[in-house]
């Protein structure tokens, strides 16, 4: 039997996803800008990744500084929503950060990307935020669950 | 149990308000949710009719006797035409198939009209101006494809020495001569698919592919040469893609257009599309007519040539450039200029 992960662990592990992924993004993004990629249309691809990203990021942030500074006594998570939170994160991540990437490779012009991006950048952004709700909400007193803590 | 299942219907329905809050912010702000509604309700609705009015060909009116070396350039107005008009783009071809229709209505002319990026725009009623100066008619000699008698204004323009076409023969040469002094040098200079129409009162124009140049007028090595609307490009190197990823550098496009003619012509100050001269090759015939092969070269006719730029960069679709290179830098550099004057 796998041990059961501790909510706070799980958490950071998530946030961890979410700001490497994000920062990268963010870093590409700034070189792009920097060097004038989207010619004086910067701020296009700019409104096209913070609500991709900053939303869902903000909230988990928000969480983890929640949690640090009420206290409370340490509880365990589902793993299986964890698991599906995680997986779901790094997928729907990978799809945004592919929508830069992949530009060069293709003949759409980047911001026609990005635009066309949304027809599925939408729908999985919702089941990563319900999937992160369910995980964020249920969790359990460790001598409920009898779970082993890691 | 009960609070664990409240809080968790709760967190479902928060978050499934801040989804619904990011969807309407993410669609709503960009500009591509609005096209989409536009093309769908322009899908929807029936499209209207388009009334296609052509300029008469000053040069040849339509009382004019066909000479023997060409013909009018346009068919009498009433007479309605085949309908052989086939650009390479589906847009250019749905378009194509909307004016044939109006021409079989009322026109005498089947339009091969500006060709936008976007092939569910509803097409706008071409009348006068920039349409019917760029727009093709199969109005000639048995339908031969005819170019504008006021062609679109040119990034650059090079009137060929009449010598290279005279020195070489010493019968007065043919158009046909012309034609294959011409073709001879776009083979040297590695061209294909070229395609021909007539030109005013027995002339004719040679229109070249679409092909992309390096900002000195020489064209670009290898396959990438013909590749204005390229699949995706596996093939890059990793700093190739790296420079491609960051480094907004624009593409230049190139296409000529020869014109053998005894009458003087002005360019109309229209811009031409790319989509419009990259549908000349394609609409073109793939030899001189007849009639114009045996006319003969004389002293009254000119080559001219007339270079068409587009520049396309990263954020926007191509677009006509002026060039800053002279007409005969451009020939020189595609190896046109040397090949013709030997």
């Amino acid at each position: 039997m796998k041990p059961v992960p501790l909510m706070s662990s799980c958490k950071k592990r998530i946030a961890a996803v979410w700001l490497a992924f994000g920062g990268g993004i963010f870093l590409v993004l700034l070189a792009q800008s920097f060097f004038d990629t989207y010619e004086g249309q910067a701020n296009d691809a700019w409104g096209w990744f913070l609500p991709s990203v900053m939303p869902t990021l903000s909230l988990i942030i928000s969480v983890i500084v929640f949690d640090s500074r009420s206290g409370q006594t340490e509880k365990t998570a589902d793993r299986f929503m964890y698991v599906v939170a995680i997986w779901l994160s790094v997928f729907y991540l990978l799809t945004v950060f592919s929508t830069i990437l992949v530009q060069p490779l293709t003949t759409l012009l980047p911001l026609e990307l990005m635009r066309q991006s949304n027809l599925w950048l939408g729908p999985l952004q919702g089941l990563v935020a319900a999937a992160l709700g369910a995980f964020f909400v249920k969790q359990e007193d460790p001598d409920q669950a009898g779970a082993i803590p890691r | 149990m009960l609070r664990n299942t409240v809080r968790i219907l709760l967190g479902f329905f928060g978050l499934a308000l801040v989804s619904i809050l990011l969807w309407a912010f993410v669609l709503g702000d960009f500009p591509a949710s609005e096209d989409m509604k536009q093309a769908s309700m322009a899908r929807a609705l029936p499209s209207p009719p388009k009334p296609t009015v052509s300029a008469p060909a000053p040069s040849a009116p339509a009382s004019a006797p066909q000479s023997k070396n060409g013909g009018s350039a346009t068919a009498a107005p009433t007479k309605r035409q085949p309908k052989k008009a086939s650009p390479v783009r589906k847009a250019a071809k749905k378009q194509t198939q909307s004016a044939a229709k109006s021409a079989s209505s009322g026109g005498g002319l089947i339009q091969i009209p500006s060709a936008s990026k976007s092939a569910d725009k509803v097409a706008k009623p071409q009348i006068g101006g920039l349409q019917s100066a760029m727009s093709l008619s199969l109005g000639g000699n048995d339908g031969y494809p005819v170019f504008p008698d006021n062609p679109p204004k040119a990034s650059a323009t090079e009137v060929i020495p009449n010598a290279f076409f005279l020195k070489d023969t010493d019968l007065p040469p043919t158009l046909q001569h012309v034609s294959n002094k011409i073709h001879a040098a776009l083979d040297e200079g590695g061209y294909f698919d070229t395609s021909f129409y007539q030109f005013r009162n027995g002339g004719f124009a040679l229109a070249t592919k679409l092909e992309k140049i390096n900002e000195d007028g020489s064209p670009v090595v290898g396959a990438e040469r013909w590749t204005a609307v390229a699949g995706p490009r596996f093939d890059m190197t990793f700093t190739e893609y790296l420079k491609n990823l960051f480094i907004s550098e624009p593409g230049y496009y190139r296409i000529i257009v020869f014109i053998v003619s005894a009458e003087a012509f002005n360019q109309s100050p229209d811009e031409v599309e790319q989509e419009t001269a990259e549908a000349w090759v394609a609409a073109g015939a793939n030899a001189l007519h007849k009639d114009i092969a045996k006319a003969e070269y004389t002293d009254d006719h000119r080559c001219t040539a007339l270079v068409y730029v587009f520049e396309k960069s990263k954020t926007a679709p191509s677009k006509f450039a002026g060039s800053w290179l002279q007409g005969r830098t451009h020939l020189e550099k595609s190896k046109l200029w040397s090949a013709l004057s030997q």
